[in-house]
C-alpha cells in the first residue's frame, strides 16, 4: 500500500512540469556570484561598503550616536541633552542601545570587506585594476573598523571571514593581535591602492594608498612606534601635490586639500554631511549636542577655533565646526572629514618628542597655531611640549571621530572604565566570548 | 534540474516490480474485492431523499447484520441486494439515521430527517472534504456566523479572540486593522515569527504575512483582516495530525478555514437587512502622578543626584508653566468612537440555481482625537448551479472588500503615559505649539496621516462532475488580488523644530500588491466495502504567489498643499521589492468508516515548495486517524443506554512548515544608498542547505455525549513536537547579521489537554438555556537540543519551557543607600547578565472561555467570559525611571527617601540606571497579574412576535444589542493585559436585522 501510495505520488509529480518549484532569483538582488564577474557591479559592492560606512552610527559621525558623538561625551569635551546616560559618568549599561549600534554596525562592515576580500580570490574574471581596487579597499575599511573596534572596546573577536558558523563561536582576540591584523591590511592597502584620487573621480571619499599611509601613521603613534609614525605622517606631509594645510573656514568643505579622507554625504534625505545638522548645530533653538564649559574654558585667547568651532545660544555652547545646513541635491558643500592633515602634524610632532626632536615638534605645532591665528610658542622639555601637543590635539580635534576619547586612553588620564561594555547579547549568543 | 533528478531516482525504483502492485491496487478500488455479500438475494433499488424531496447524495445504505453496504449516487439512487427480511440501515451526514425493513418490495423511497443535535446536524468543513462531531477523526473547532456576528468586531480573527480550545489570540493593540498573535496549540517555532497558521479562504491559502511597508501603529497586520466578518459562514480550526496533515507541509501551525456565505438550492429568496451603530470607550485608564506629585518627584530627583535643573535637562520644571495640569489619557485616548455598520443580503434557489450576493458598509471612528476613521465595503457573490440528474455542478464566488484606514502614525497612548501632567498646551493659535523644542507633541501624531487603503478581490470557481462507478471529479481554481496602498503625510508645521530634523514637507506612499493564483484537481471515490464506506480521494495542488511592491518617498515640496504631487517634490527616493513563492502538491485521503463505529482516516501528501534551495525542495507528510464509537456497540448500548455518543478518537502524524522568507537560500547583493555611484550589499547570510521543518502531533481523546447530546464533553490530549527547526537561528553581531536561516537540531514539545463541554440546562416550552465552556492547559517545553551550550540558543534550557525566564533576584530597596538590590547569586561582587539572572519557574498558564445562552420566546441572551492565567512583566515596564522626564505611576510615590526607609521603590533619579532595567527584568516585576477574566462579549436579541411582522409584512425582525470587551477583572495595573498599546475599547452597538 505505502509502495503503491509513493509510486502514484510519484508518478503526479513526474506529470506535473517538474520545473515549477524552481524559481529565478528575484528581480530586486543580484546573486552574488554574478555580481563578481562583472567589473561594474563588483565595484558597486565596494561602494555600498562605503555607504554603509557614511550611513552607520559607528563611523557616520554626523550621525546621533556615532563614534563622534559618544566618545565626545565620554571625554567630558560634550554634554548631551537628551537621553544618552552613563557615558560621562563611565557607568554605561551591557545592554545600552548605542554602544549595541556602535559594535554591530562595526562588524557588519567588516562582513562587507570580508565577503569582497572572499570573493575576489575566487573570480579571475574580474579586471585587475578592479581587483586591486577591491583588495586595497576592502583591507583599508576592514582595518578603520578592526582600529576603532579595539579603541572602543579592548579585546574584540577577529574576524576575517564571512564563515558564520565559525565566527559565533570566536574568542576574543588580544590587542596585539587586532593591531597585527590591522597592519597587515594596510600593508596591503598601501601597496595595492593607487596614488591619486582617481577612483572618486577627484573627490576625497574614497581610500588611496595615502589614506592608508595616514592611518598606519595613526596606528603606529598608538602603538608607540615613534619612528614608524614620523615616516608615515612625513610621507603624507611631503605630498604638497596633493595635500596643504587648509585654512581655518576651509577644513570641513568638500574635497579641501588638508582632507586626507571624507565620506560623501550619501544619506537619501537632507544631504550635506549631518555633522551642521545633527551635531555641530547653530540652531535657535535647544540641540542635541552641547560643548562642556571645560572646553570652551580650555581655548586660549585669540584662538580662532573658539570663535568659529564654539557658538553660544540660549545659554548652551553649541559646535559650529560643520555649518552647512541642509541641501537636498548635490553638489554639496562639507563632507564627514575622518583624516585631515592637521593630524598628521601632531602625530609627528607627538612622535618627535619621543624621539628628541624638539625643534621638529614645535615646528608641526607652529604650523596648526599658525592657521589659528596663534603665536609660536616654546617647549624647555618634552613634558612641556607634551602638554602643548595635547592642548592643541584637543582643541583641534574635538568632537571628531573619538580622537580626543583615544588620547585619554593611550596617555593615561582616565578614571573610569576606558572600554564600552561588549553587548550583553553577544555574550548570550556566544559562549566563547569570555 | 536537481528537481528533475530527484525524480528520476524516486520514480526509478523498479517499476518493474511496483506495476502490478499498482494495478492491483486500482483493481481493488474499482471492483471493491471483499465487497458484496456472496449470498443471492433479491436485488433492490431505492432513492434517498429529505423532507423537501431533494436528493440525498452519499448516504450510506447498509444491510443490517450484514457486511453489505452502498452509497448513493449524486441522484440519490442505490442498489443493494438484501435478504426479504432485511432491515436497511440508512445514514447521512446531518440527517438522522432511518432503519427500513425491506418487506420484499423492488425499490424503496426513504425520506431522512435532519439530525436533531449538533453532533451530527453541523457539518464540519476539514478542507478537502466535510465531517460532523459524530464522525471526525481529527480535532476541528468551528464557530458559525451567528457567533460572529453578535461580536461588534472589524477583523475575522477578533471574532474568534478566545471561543476554542487550544487556540489562543491576543489582538496587539486597539487600533482597527492592528496585528493578532495567533497561536494554535502553543508555539512550535523557536523564532518568534513562525507560528502563524496557515490560512485558506474558501479552499485558497490567503497570505498572511503583513503587506505594510510604512512605519504604522498596525505595521505587523494581518491581510486577513480586510475580510468582512458579517460575509463568513463559519470559521473552522484545524488542529491535529488528522486534520491538518492533508495540509502538509503548511499544517504545522495548524489551519484557519474561512468559508464565505453561500446560497442554499431549494430556498425561497431571502432579503436580509442589517443595520447598527454604537460607540466604543476606553475602558481602563491608569492612576497616574498628577502635577504636584510629578513636580515633586522631578526636584527630588535632581536632588537625589545632587544636580541643578536647567533649562535643557528640566524643561518640565524650569520653563514649562508648573500651574498646567492635562490628563492626558482623557485627551489622547479618553475619547468616544462611533461605530456604523449597514449591510444587505439576497439569497436563495430556485431549480439548479443557487445564489448569494451581499454588501456591507462600515465605519466606525477613534477613540482618540480628531477625525480617524476606519471605513469598509464589501461585496461577495455566489452563484451555484448544479445539473438536473446531480451530476454536474458549478459554483463561482466573488468576495470584493475594500478599506480605508486613517491612523495617527505612532503610538498616542504611550504618551497618554507618560507625558509630564504639566506638559505645554498641544495648540497655541491653531498652531502646534513646541514650547521651544522641549517636548514631543503628540498631536503631531494626529497631523501626520498615514493612511492605509486595501483592495482585495478573491475569485474562486469549482466545478464537480460525478463520473461512473462512484467516482467524482472535482476542479478547484482560484485567483485572489490583494493590493495595499499606503500614505503618509509629513507636513514641515509637524516637524519638531530642532536641528536634527529635515525643515522640508515630506511623504512616503507605499503600494504593494499580491496575486495568487491556485489549481487544485481533485479525484474522489467512494463505496461499500466490507460492512462500511470508503472515502478515497486523490488531488494535487499548484500554487503561485506573486508580491511585487514600491516605496516611494519625496520631500522638498513648494507648499503642504501639494505633497501628494511627486513631481513637485525636490527630490524623490524610490524601492521596488518584488518576491515568487510556488508550491506543488500531490495529496489523498482514504477513510474508511465500518458499521458507523469504527473510523479510520489516512492523508498524505508530498510538497514542493520555492522557499527551498535545490535537492530541499520536497518533503513527505501524512498522518494517521482512527476513532472508536463505542456507544454503538451493542453491549455499550444496553448497559448505558442514555450514552448517546462515546467516541474514543486518536491520530499521529507528520505535518511541516515552509513559513520562512521566499530566497532565504539565495546568496544576493541588494541595491543600498548610493555612494557617488550606485551601491549594493549583501542581503542576508546564506544557507543552502535548510530544509522542511517538521512537527509530530499526537492526539488522544474521548467524545461523550449523553441524553440525545444534551450534554456533551471532549477531552483531549495533544503533544506536538517539533524538529528540525526553522530558525532564524540567533547569531552573535560578530557574523555581522543577526540570524541565519537554518534547520536546527532543538525538539519542541507543545503538549496539553483541552477539555470542550456544551450543556443543554434548560429546554422547557419557550425557555432555553445552554452553555458552552473550554479551558486549555498547555505546557511548553524545549525537549532535546544536542550542544545547547555551544550554540547562540545557550539561554535556553532543555526540559524548560521557552523562552526560558531569567530574572534577576530582587531583594529589597537598600535602606541605606535608596538603590535597588539584587542577589548576587555568583558572589563576584557585581550584578551582571551571565552570572545572577535566575531561572525562573512558571507556574501553568491555561486559558478558556464559557458561553451562556438564554433564550425565552423572542429573546434570547448570550453572555461570553474569556479567561486567561499567565505570567508576564509587570505595568512597570511601561514606564521608565521614576524622576525622569515622564509621568509614572501612583505606586512610586511610596519610593525610598531618607535612610532606613524600608519600601520597594528605590530613590527617584532624573537619569535611568542600570538597576533599574535590571529591576524591570527582576522577580520584583514579574507576577501572573496579567491574567484576567474579560467580559468580552454580551449579545441581547429580541425578536419581533409573528404576527407584528405579519402585519408589517415581514419574515422576521430582530433587535439586538451587542457590547464587545464590556469589562476585565485582573489585578493588572496597566491599560490592559493583553495589549501594551492601545487598550481595546469597550463598544457598545445596538442594530436590527430585518429578513423581508
Amino acid at each position: 500500500m505505502k509502495r503503491s501510495i509513493s509510486f502514484i505520488l510519484t508518478v503526479a509529480l513526474l506529470w506535473s512540469c517538474a520545473g515549477f518549484i524552481d524559481i529565478e532569483p528575484p528581480k530586486t538582488e543580484m546573486v552574488s556570484r554574478s555580481v563578481f564577474t562583472e567589473d561594474a557591479a563588483a565595484l558597486a559592492a565596494m561602494q555600498g561598503v562605503y555607504s554603509h560606512l557614511t550611513n552607520s552610527h559607528f563611523l557616520g559621525s554626523g550621525l546621533n550616536n556615532s563614534v563622534s558623538e559618544l566618545t565626545g561625551l565620554s571625554a567630558g569635551d560634550y554634554d548631551f541633552l537628551y537621553n544618552v546616560d552613563g557615558f560621562a559618568e563611565g557607568d554605561i549599561d551591557p545592554g545600552d542601545p548605542h554602544v549595541t549600534a556602535l559594535w554591530k554596525s562595526g562588524y557588519k562592515s567588516l562582513y562587507h570587506c570580508n565577503a569582497i576580500l572572499e570573493a575576489v580570490q575566487v573570480n579571475p574574471f574580474l579586471d585587475d585594476a578592479t581587483l586591486a581596487q577591491l583588495v586595497g579597499e576592502s583591507s583599508f575599511i576592514r582595518a578603520l573598523n578592526y582600529f576603532y573596534l579595539v579603541n572602543l572596546f579592548g579585546d574584540v573577536p577577529l574576524v576575517l571571514t564571512t564563515d558564520y558558523t565559525s565566527n559565533s563561536l570566536a574568542r576574543k582576540a588580544g590587542q596585539d593581535a587586532v593591531y597585527g591584523q590591522v597592519l597587515r591590511d594596510l600593508a596591503v592597502a598601501v601597496s595595492t591602492l593607487p596614488m591619486d584620487y582617481g577612483q572618486g573621480k577627484g573627490q576625497r571619499v574614497r581610500a588611496n594608498s595615502w589614506v592608508a599611509r595616514a592611518l598606519r601613521a595613526r596606528v603606529y603613534l598608538y602603538l608607540g612606534d615613534w619612528q614608524g609614525a614620523q615616516a608615515e605622517a612625513s610621507a603624507v606631509i611631503e605630498n604638497t601635490g596633493l595635500f596643504n594645510l587648509a585654512g581655518i573656514d576651509d577644513k570641513f568643505l568638500a574635497n579641501n586639500r588638508g582632507a586626507i579622507w571624507q565620506l560623501y554625504p550619501s544619506q537619501s534625505t537632507m544631504n550635506n554631511a549631518r555633522e551642521a545638522i545633527n551635531t555641530f548645530n547653530n540652531a535657535t533653538i535647544i540641540g542635541f549636542m552641547t560643548v562642556a564649559e571645560s572646553l570652551v574654558t580650555a581655548f586660549e585667547a585669540g584662538d580662532f577655533r573658539k570663535d568659529r568651532w564654539l557658538s553660544r545660544r540660549n545659554d548652551y555652547v553649541f559646535p559650529t565646526k560643520y555649518q552647512a545646513r541642509i541641501r537636498n541635491s548635490p553638489p554639496f558643500s562639507e563632507y564627514s572629514t575622518v583624516i585631515r592633515l592637521e593630524e598628521m602634524h601632531l602625530i609627528r610632532a607627538e612622535a618627535r618628542v619621543h624621539l628628541g626632536d624638539m625643534a621638529g615638534a614645535l615646528a608641526d605645532i607652529e604650523l596648526i597655531r599658525h592657521k589659528a591665528g596663534l603665536a609660536p610658542i616654546t617647549a624647555n622639555s618634552p613634558e612641556e611640549a607634551m602638554a602643548r601637543i595635547r592642548h592643541e590635539r584637543r582643541v583641534e580635534f574635538f568632537g571628531e571621530y573619538g580622537h580626543r576619547w583615544f588620547d585619554l586612553k593611550r596617555w593615561g588620564m582616565v578614571d573610569k572604565p576606558g572600554y564600552y561594555p561588549i553587548p550583553e547579547n553577544e555574550y548570550l549568543l556566544n559562549p566563547n566570548l569570555q | 534540474m536537481i528537481m528533475k533528478q530527484n525524480l528520476r531516482f524516486r520514480g526509478g525504483y523498479c517499476p518493474k516490480r511496483i506495476q502490478p502492485l499498482y494495478l492491483l491496487f486500482i483493481i481493488f478500488l474499482l471492483t471493491g474485492v471483499g465487497g458484496n455479500g456472496a449470498f443471492a438475494q433479491t436485488r433492490l433499488s431505492g432513492k434517498v431523499t429529505d423532507s423537501l424531496g431533494s436528493a440525498i447524495e452519499r448516504a450510506t445504505v447498509h444491510v443490517k447484520s450484514t457486511d453489505t453496504q452502498t452509497a448513493t449516487d449524486a441522484r440519490g439512487f442505490f442498489e443493494i441486494t438484501a435478504a426479504n427480511d432485511a432491515v436497511l440501515m440508512v445514514s447521512a451526514l446531518g440527517y438522522k439515521r432511518q432503519e427500513v425493513p425491506v418487506m420484499g418490495q423492488g425499490s424503496v423511497a426513504i425520506i431522512l430527517q435532519p439530525a436533531a443535535n449538533e453532533l451530527e446536524e453541523v457539518e464540519i468543513n476539514a478542507g478537502y472534504y466535510t465531517t460532523t462531531r459524530r464522525t471526525s477523526t481529527g480535532n476541528i473547532s468551528r464557530i458559525d456566523s451567528e457567533t460572529i456576528s453578535q461580536q461588534p468586531v472589524n477583523s475575522p480573527l477578533a471574532a474568534m479572540v478566545g471561543r476554542m480550545p487550544g487556540v489562543r489570540m491576543v489582538q496587539q493593540s486597539g487600533y482597527a486593522g492592528s496585528a493578532f498573535t495567533v497561536e494554535i496549540r502553543g508555539r512550535n517555532s523557536l523564532r518568534d515569527d513562525g507560528n502563524d497558521p496557515l490560512y485558506i479562504v474558501n479552499g485558497v491559502p490567503f497570505p498572511s504575512t503583513p503587506m505594510n511597508q510604512l512605519n504604522s501603529v498596525v505595521r505587523f497586520s494581518n491581510p486577513l483582516n480586510a475580510i468582512n466578518p458579517s460575509d463568513i459562514e463559519s470559521i473552522e480550526v484545524l488542529k491535529d495530525a488528522d486534520a491538518t496533515a492533508i495540509y502538509g507541509s503548511r499544517g504545522a501551525n495548524g489551519v484557519i478555514l474561512i468559508t464565505t456565505k453561500q446560497g442554499k438550492a431549494g430556498q425561497g429568496l431571502d432579503v436580509n437587512v442589517q443595520v447598527s451603530t454604537g460607540f466604543s470607550r476606553v475602558s481602563r485608564f491608569m492612576e497616574l502622578l498628577d502635577r504636584e506629585q510629578y513636580l515633586s518627584m522631578r526636584r527630588e530627583a535632581f536632588k537625589n543626584d545632587g544636580i541643578a535643573p536647567n533649562a535643557g535637562n528640566a524643561p518640565d520644571l524650569l520653563s514649562w508653566d508648573t500651574t498646567r495640569q492635562t490628563d492626558w489619557q482623557r485627551e489622547l485616548i479618553g475619547g468616544t468612537g462611533a461605530q456604523h455598520m449597514a449591510s444587505a443580503s439576497l439569497s436563495g434557489g430556485a431549480g439548479g440555481i443557487s445564489y448569494h450576493m451581499a454588501g456591507t458598509f462600515s465605519r466606525e471612528t477613534t477613540v482618540m482625537p480628531g477625525d480617524l476613521s476606519y471605513r469598509r465595503g464589501g461585496g461577495n457573490t455566489s452563484l451555484g448551479y448544479r445539473s438536473g440528474d446531480g451530476r454536474f455542478s458549478v459554483r463561482a464566488t466573488i468576495n470584493y472588500a475594500i478599506s480605508a484606514n486613517s491612523l495617527p502614525t505612532d503610538n498616542l497612548s504611550s504618551a497618554a503615559l507618560r507625558l509630564a501632567p504639566n506638559a505645554p498646551e498641544p495648540y497655541i493659535d491653531g498652531n502646534l505649539n513646541w514650547s521651544g523644542g522641549t517636548w514631543d507633541n503628540p498631536y503631531v501624531f494626529l497631523e501626520q496621516r498615514h493612511s492605509i487603503g486595501t483592495d482585495h478581490l478573491i475569485t474562486n470557481l469549482q466545478l464537480d462532475y460525478g463520473l461512473p462507478l462512484g467516482l467524482a471529479f472535482s476542479v478547484r481554481l482560484s485567483h485572489s488580488k490583494l493590493g495595499l496602498k499606503e500614505k503618509t503625510l509629513m507636513p514641515l508645521r509637524t516637524v519638531k523644530p530642532v536641528s536634527g530634523a529635515n525643515r522640508v514637507h515630506s511623504m512616503a506612499q507605499a503600494a504593494n500588491q499580491e496575486g495568487g493564483l491556485n489549481f487544485e484537481p481533485q479525484l474522489k471515490y467512494r463505496r461499500g466495502l466490507a460492512a462500511g464506506t470508503i472515502d478515497v480521494m486523490l488531488g494535487a495542488a499548484w500554487q503561485e504567489n506573486r508580491r511585487d511592491g514600491e516605496t516611494i518617498t519625496a520631500q522638498g515640496f513648494p507648499s503642504e498643499r501639494l505633497m501628494e504631487s511627486l513631481r513637485s517634490a525636490e527630490q524623490l527616493t524610490g524601492r521596488s521589492n518584488h518576491s515568487l513563492y510556488r508550491y506543488q502538491a500531490v495529496f489523498g485521503r482514504i477513510a474508511y468508516a465500518s458499521a458507523d463505529r469504527y473510523l479510520l482516516n489516512l492523508t498524505f501528501r508530498r510538497d514542493g515548495s520555492s522557499r527551498f534551495g535545490s535537492g530541499k525542495q520536497l518533503g513527505d507528510f501524512g498522518a494517521v486517524g482512527a476513532a472508536w464509537i463505542f456507544s454503538e456497540e451493542n453491549a455499550v448500548k444496553r448497559s448505558l443506554p442514555f450514552l448517546s455518543l462515546g467516541k474514543l478518537r486518536a491520530s499521529y502524524g507528520t505535518t511541516g512548515s515552509d513559513q520562512i522568507g521566499d530566497y532565504g537560500y539565495l546568496d544576493t547583493y541588494t541595491a543600498t544608498l548610493a555612494y557617488l555611484e550606485p551601491a549594493i550589499l549583501p542581503t542576508r547570510l546564506a544557507n543552502p542547505l535548510f530544509g522542511w521543518e517538521r512537527n509530530r502531533k499526537l492526539e488522544l481523546a474521548i467524545d461523550l455525549a449523553v441524553l440525545e447530546g444534551r450534554f456533551e464533553v471532549n477531552a483531549g490530549y495533544f503533544r506536538n513536537r517539533s524538529s528540525d527547526q526553522l530558525v532564524g537561528y540567533s547569531l552573535p553581531a560578530v557574523t555581522g547579521f543577526e540570524s541565519v536561516q537554518a534547520n536546527f537540531p532543538a525538539t519542541v514539545q507543545n503538549s496539553g489537554y483541552e477539555i470542550e463541554a456544551r450543556s443543554a440546562n434548560l429546554a422547557t416550552g419557550a425557555f432555553s438555556w445552554t452553555t458552552y465552556a473550554h479551558l486549555t492547559l498547555p505546557y511548553n517545553r524545549l525537549l532535546a537540543f544536542p550542544d545547547i551550550e555551544r550554540s547562540s540558543y545557550n539561554t535556553l534550557i532543555v526540559g524548560e519551557p521557552r523562552p526560558v525566564t531569567r530574572l534577576y533576584v530582587f531583594e529589597a530597596v537598600d535602606g541605606a543607600t535608596g538603590a535597588y538590590r539584587f542577589k548576587d547569586l555568583d558572589a563576584s561582587g557585581n550584578i551582571t547578565a551571565t552570572g545572577d539572572r535566575r531561572v525562573m519557574s512558571r507556574p501553568v498558564e491555561l486559558y478558556g472561555g464559557m458561553e451562556n445562552s438564554l433564550a425565552w420566546k423572542g429573546f434570547s441572551v448570550s453572555v461570553f467570559l474569556q479567561y486567561v492565567r499567565r505570567m508576564d512583566n509587570g505595568y512597570r515596564s511601561l514606564f521608565g525611571m521614576p524622576g525622569t522626564l515622564q509621568n509614572q505611576p501612583v505606586e512610586v510615590m511610596r519610593r525610598w527617601r531618607a535612610s532606613d526607609d524600608i519600601t520597594d521603590v528605590a530613590r527617584f533619579s532624573r537619569g535611568s540606571t542600570t538597576a533599574y532595567s535590571q529591576f524591570l527584568s527582576s522577580t520584583a516585576n514579574f507576577s501572573g497579574e496579567r491574567s484576567f477574566i474579560r467580559l468580552r462579549n454580551v449579545a441581547v436579541s429580541w425578536q419581533l412576535p409573528k404576527r407584528l411582522c405579519q402585519a408589517l409584512t415581514l419574515r422576521q425582525v430582530a433587535l439586538n444589542l451587542h457590547g464587545q470587551n464590556l469589562h476585565t477583572w485582573t489585578k493588572f495595573k496597566g491599560y490592559d493585559p493583553e495589549a501594551f498599546t492601545l487598550p481595546l475599547p469597550r463598544t457598545v452597538v445596538a442594530g436590527a436585522n430585518v429578513i423581508f
